[in-house]
């Protein structure tokens, strides 16, 4: 995005909230958004009237101390842990899992299984984050997990459901509208959202079809539409979402109550395999429900996940958390609300 | 109670904090306190020393042999010295098959030739089975003061040009790419000795020029950061003048990385003065594999602030979050 | 929350999984999620899971509704 246009939409959304309007907040719910929204500059374009606030739409930030420590369980038994490279900044109770033995960063839920097939003789477990696309990758690989008869390879599920998370951030704070994930809405369809009490654009992820996103939605905001749903990013989002990854998603997994670190337990907020697949569940193959972990009290990341907070609010930003020693998970991912406000320190524009 | 982790041996700001802490408050001298990569002595020698680790030990575009030897003619070349003499010393984990290590040497004992330096000394040891991770190499150098070069972080003036030699991040992404079952015919580690990119430099600013840094760790951002962290300016980088090749691109995308701060092996950014900067890059492009040479931003008055310029013009401070970047999914 | 990106089908392999490239970048893909993807389409890759195919058209009318807005009168 060059400067002429980037002018173009600093005028455009000004025009929606001329000084004397009553301050507006709105929310990009995905992390990928909040790290373009951070990477560009976006905020620097917006009125001043308009806050965005980062929400929760980082699956690894909201992953909790518990879940790492179960990942460490294991890797302690000597089963190799496949997973996200992401996960290595999370901390736990007693850091990272960096340098721990049996780990192996992959880049597909696919290189686990095909680690696991390839190395019959080990016990493989994938630990499992991520909102519906990487669900339905899973999901996905159940089936062929199920095909070749793999007896050696397990998933360890924290996989999210963003729209239990929504519900309450709309009855406990001031969000005035939401910028919605694209990659999240391939698969379910603009049709998920479709309950939300705010309005919601669903955006793409280049500079400016975030900015044409949020154009959207103060201008529905300016003409009174709450239930206002508009799909943004068609190339890639049908009304109706991914029909064989939602019944594959389906099929597999079942919706239970989650732990968001920072937010607490949510209900239908997690999604494990269902009952029929527990022989592919690592939670119930290996036990571990007697593995216990404390979440870190000293960490805002709940107050910032909900906007309560900005990052630079919590007395631990910058000081005690930064982002090679994280104290809690918006610091930990590189998307993360922290993360992004550390490392693209905003120094003023030219 | 601290301990080290990996993260104090990545290139972040713990690294620094442990170098600093640890190791400069014990050895503090005027020579090693800039912390350069290589030291010039008042008696005109120029020396440095490296260690390599990596997984895999053979990569698109090189091997661990040949990272050894341009590694450390690289810091010879950067800190003004013509390098040429190197030690080897080789740490190698029982059970390790005698073929690869063969192979290993021949390419440092080819990459030394093209250097032109003789490896003069080493050692040998071999530690217990599950002790080691197969290989480790050091390698130390020597090597003369170039004459006519004075390179200096103090002489750095405001408006002075930074460049970089070529496309950024081609190691780093490649190993990367590479480790996440990306693959590409085009690629490939950067891993290459600079003396020829130096030479031309050299030829075309003389006194002009200011400082070198080859962008090992950290990548281009990251030491062009090390450079202006303490030097008499600030520095305004253009994000969009980074050179970077369309694979490259790709890769890094698809990782969730930064080329900027992706890790080069052949690759170096250099200030020197705004009215010779153009015939610089000319200079640089007219070595095959550097046609990517560029002017990438300038240093200010600013002292100590390091920004980026977005597209259109924004400005956000660098900030080095991490030395070793991890491919993300989300 | 998920990092994707359009990749061009190059090649389909055995058991539901093909090559995918995107600026001379190359990855094994699984088609698991889409029916029916032939070489050449282009499909939304997510962790090495093609999860959408990509409609180009659409693009193209999202960019002409941009530049149409640009047109207009800008407020100062």
């Amino acid at each position: 995005m060059d400067l002429k246009s980037a002018q173009f939409w600093s005028r455009r959304l000004a025009a929606h909230c001329p000084p004397g309007t009553p301050a507006i907040r709105l929310m990009e719910v995905c992390g990928t958004h909040t790290h373009a929204i951070a990477r560009h500059n976006l905020r620097e374009l917006l009125p001043g009237n308009v806050e965005l606030i980062s929400g929760p739409g980082c699956p690894v930030c909201v992953s909790g101390v518990l879940f790492i420590e179960k990942i460490r369980h294991l890797l302690r038994k000597g089963v190799t842990v496949a997973l996200f490279g992401d996960l290595l900044r999370i901390p736990g109770s007693s850091g990272t899992l960096r340098g721990e033995k049996n780990l192996r960063v992959v880049y597909s839920p696919a290189d686990a299984l095909r680690y696991a097939l390839e190395n019959p003789d080990r016990q493989t477990v994938f630990a499992a984050v991520g909102f519906a696309p990487t669900l339905s990758a899973a999901a996905a690989l159940m089936s062929e997990v199920e095909e070749q008869k793999c007896k050696n390879f397990s998933i360890l599920s924290d996989f999210k459901e963003i729209m239990p998370v929504l519900g309450l951030l709309c009855s406990n704070s001031g969000i005035g509208g939401f910028l919605l994930p694209g990659h999240v809405a391939s698969v379910t369809g603009v049709k998920h959202f479709s309950s939300l009490p705010r309005p919601g654009v669903v955006s793409g992820f280049e500079p400016e079809n975030i900015l044409h996103s949020i154009d959207l939605l103060l201008e529905a905001l300016a003409s009174g539409r709450k239930n206002y749903l508009f799909n943004n990013y068609p190339e890639a989002v049908r009304e109706t979402g991914n029909p064989l990854a939602e019944k594959l998603i389906s099929h597999y997994f079942r919706h239970t109550a989650g732990f968001w670190r920072g937010l607490g337990n949510i209900p239908d907020s997690r999604l494990e395999l269902k009952e029929n697949f527990a022989c592919y569940d690592a939670e119930k193959i290996y036990d571990l429900s007697g593995v216990q972990a404390p979440e870190n009290p000293a960490c805002s990341c709940g107050d910032v996940l909900t906007g309560k907070r900005s990052p630079g609010e919590c007395s631990l930003f910058g000081t005690v958390c930064t982002p090679e020693n994280p104290a809690g998970a918006c610091m930990a991912s590189s998307e993360g609300s922290c993360s992004a406000a550390f490392q693209w320190q905003t120094g003023g524009v030219k | 109670m601290s301990k080290i982790t990996l993260a104090h041996g990545s290139g972040g700001s713990l690294q620094n904090d442990l170098i600093k802490k640890e190791i400069l408050s014990r050895f503090s001298n005027p020579l090693l306190d800039s912390l350069p990569d290589g030291a010039l002595t008042p008696e005109g020698l120029v020396i440095s020393s490296d260690s390599f680790v990596i997984t895999p030990r053979f990569f698109k575009g090189g091997n661990i042999g040949e990272l050894a030897v341009t590694g450390t003619v690289n810091d010879i070349l950067m800190a003004g010295g013509i390098p040429r003499y190197l030690t080897c010393s080789l740490i190698i984990e029982e059970g390790f098959d005698t073929d690869e290590l063969g192979l290993i040497l021949d390419s440092m004992k080819e990459c030394a030739a093209r250097c032109n330096v003789s490896i003069v000394t080493g050692d040998t040891k071999v530690v217990p089975a599950g002790m080691g991770d197969g290989l480790y190499i050091n390698t130390a150098g020597v090597g003369f003061k170039r004459p006519g070069m004075h390179l200096d972080k103090s002489r750095i003036a405001s408006s002075d040009k930074i460049i970089v030699s070529r496309s950024a991040g081609e190691h780093g992404l490649s190993i990367m790419a590479e480790r996440c079952g990306l693959e590409s015919d085009t690629l490939a580690s950067d891993c290459a000795p600079l003396t020829q990119a130096v030479e031309r430099l050299h030829a075309a600013a003389g006194e002009k020029l200011k400082f070198m840094r080859d962008a090992t760790r950290g990548g281009v951002w990251g030491i062009t950061y090390e450079i202006f962290e303490n030097a008499p300016c600030g520095a305004v980088l253009d994000e969009n003048a980074l050179p970077v090749s369309p694979t490259a691109d790709a890769a890094a995308k698809l990782l969730g990385l930064d080329p900027g701060f992706a890790a080069c092996e052949g690759c170096f950014a250099a200030v020197v003065s705004a009215d010779a900067a153009q015939s610089c890059v000319d200079a640089l492009r007219t070595l095959p594999g550097n046609e990517q040479a560029a002017i990438i931003g300038e240093a200010t008055p600013d002292r100590g602030r390091i920004v980026l310029r977005s597209e259109w013009g924004a400005l956000r401070e660098l900030r080095i979050a991490s030395g070793d970047q991890l491919p993300r999914i989300c | 929350m998920c990092i994707a990106w359009p990749m061009r089908v190059s090649e389909l392999l055995e058991g539901h999984y093909a090559t995918a490239e995107i600026d001379g970048i190359f990855r094994r893909i699984s088609l698991r999620l889409l029916d029916e993807v032939n070489v050449g389409d282009y499909v939304l890759v997510h962790a090495g899971f093609a999860i959408e195919k990509i409609d180009f058209s659409k693009a193209r009318e999202q960019l002409e509704i941009m530049e149409e807005l640009k047109k207009g009168i800008l407020p100062e």
